[in-house]
């Protein structure tokens, strides 16, 4: 069965002090992969989340359908509550959050800041 | 009226309770003296021939606690003394001291993962840090990040407390929670990249707890040769 034709949701916990969950849907067009470095040409999302560790969607930055389904994802997942980081030169995290979405980005971490509270 | 005494090797606590009979109320005083600074405690004990047992006061030595006296007799407790240990256990710590010595970790290195999420956050964590500073971490279970104002944070996966450093002497301990059912490594790469953007709102959410170098207390090495100790400790008993 092709994977275009599986529908793949990532689940993130958005909902502060609940332990509700909110299905996001990855579009068709973009892939889901298990390496942590993307490949050439290629923007990669990183979503922590906690059923999977984190889920590595990846997108082609030549591809203009693959760049406008990885916009739609990013402004789902930031309405959802979580804070997109962008990661630097060769995977190095930095403290720069992305207000909109870059095409051009290597790698973005989306982590549920809302989630931390003190112990 | 001493109401109850808690001995222990540094503090004694006591709780003393007082009636005043024009107005007909008891008062509770409790009170902390430390035994480095006093030693002895000297507490009043009823009179009972005298009547007059509604209104008493407590007078300490070396104290700012001083009232009017009203007793006859009194007691004084000293401070409780170390065991003593015999020649042979003084010996055997003696020569346990001296054997090839104990490779002494004050790090904890991380477990290895064998959850699928978790394996999946540290090829993540390795791939944000870099290979050195990853296999720091794998050797001592903790990642250090400077924050934007100099700043050191050291922090721990899972639940772990995140220690503060200021040129090099830790001055608080931030407790920070990843609520959720997520791994310890993810714990620790959100808190990462928390306090790398902003130092000051990962304080905010966080149980700010004071902490305290550990003194480095420099121990006495007793070079002398060992029937030379056993001599002198069997003279010191």
């Amino acid at each position: 069965m092709p994977w275009e034709s599986i529908i793949m949701f990532v689940e993130v916990p958005v909902i502060d002090k609940c332990n509700a969950t909110v299905q996001i849907q990855i579009p068709k067009s973009l892939q889901v992969v298990d390496e942590v470095v993307p490949p050439p040409k290629h923007g990669m999302f990183f979503i922590v989340n906690w059923k999977d560790g984190d889920k590595r969607v990846v997108w082609d930055s030549c591809s203009l359908i693959e760049i406008q389904a990885a916009k739609e994802m990013f402004d789902n997942l930031k309405k959802e509550g979580l804070k997109p980081y962008k990661i630097g030169i060769n995977g190095l995290a930095t403290s720069q959050i992305m207000e909109e979405f870059d095409p051009m980005a290597e790698q973005v971490m989306f982590l549920p800041i809302s989630l931390l509270k003190g112990g | 009226m001493v109401n109850k005494m808690i001995l222990n090797d540094k503090f004694l606590n006591y709780y003393t309770t007082r009636t005043n009979t024009s107005t007909n109320t008891s008062i509770n005083n409790s009170y902390c003296c430390d035994y480095s600074s006093i030693c002895k405690l000297i507490y009043p004990v009823y009179d009972r021939s005298n009547s007059d047992t509604s209104f008493i006061n407590n007078k300490i030595y070396n104290s700012l606690i001083k009232a009017t006296s009203n007793w006859s007799t009194y007691n004084t407790i000293s401070p409780p003394s170390p065991p003593q240990l015999t020649v042979s256990e003084q010996f055997r710590q003696i020569l346990q001291s001296r054997q090839t010595p104990a490779f002494i970790l004050s790090r904890t290195p991380v477990k290895i993962a064998t959850e699928l999420r978790e394996k999946r956050a540290r090829e993540t964590l390795r791939r944000i840090l870099g290979d050195e500073k990853f296999q720091k971490f794998i050797r001592n279970g903790f990642v250090s990040v400077q924050g934007k104002s100099g700043r050191i944070y050291q922090i721990y996966p899972g639940h772990g407390m995140t220690v503060v450093y200021n040129h090099g002497t830790p001055i608080e301990k931030l407790c920070v929670v990843l609520d959720g059912n997520f791994t310890p490594t993810d714990s620790l790469i959100t808190r990462y990249i928390m306090i790398l953007h902003d130092e000051d709102q990962f304080r905010s959410f966080a149980n700010v707890w004071k902490a305290f170098a550990k003194s480095k207390q420099q121990q006495h090495i007793d070079i002398r040769p060992l029937p030379q100790i056993l001599q002198s400790l069997k003279i010191a008993a």
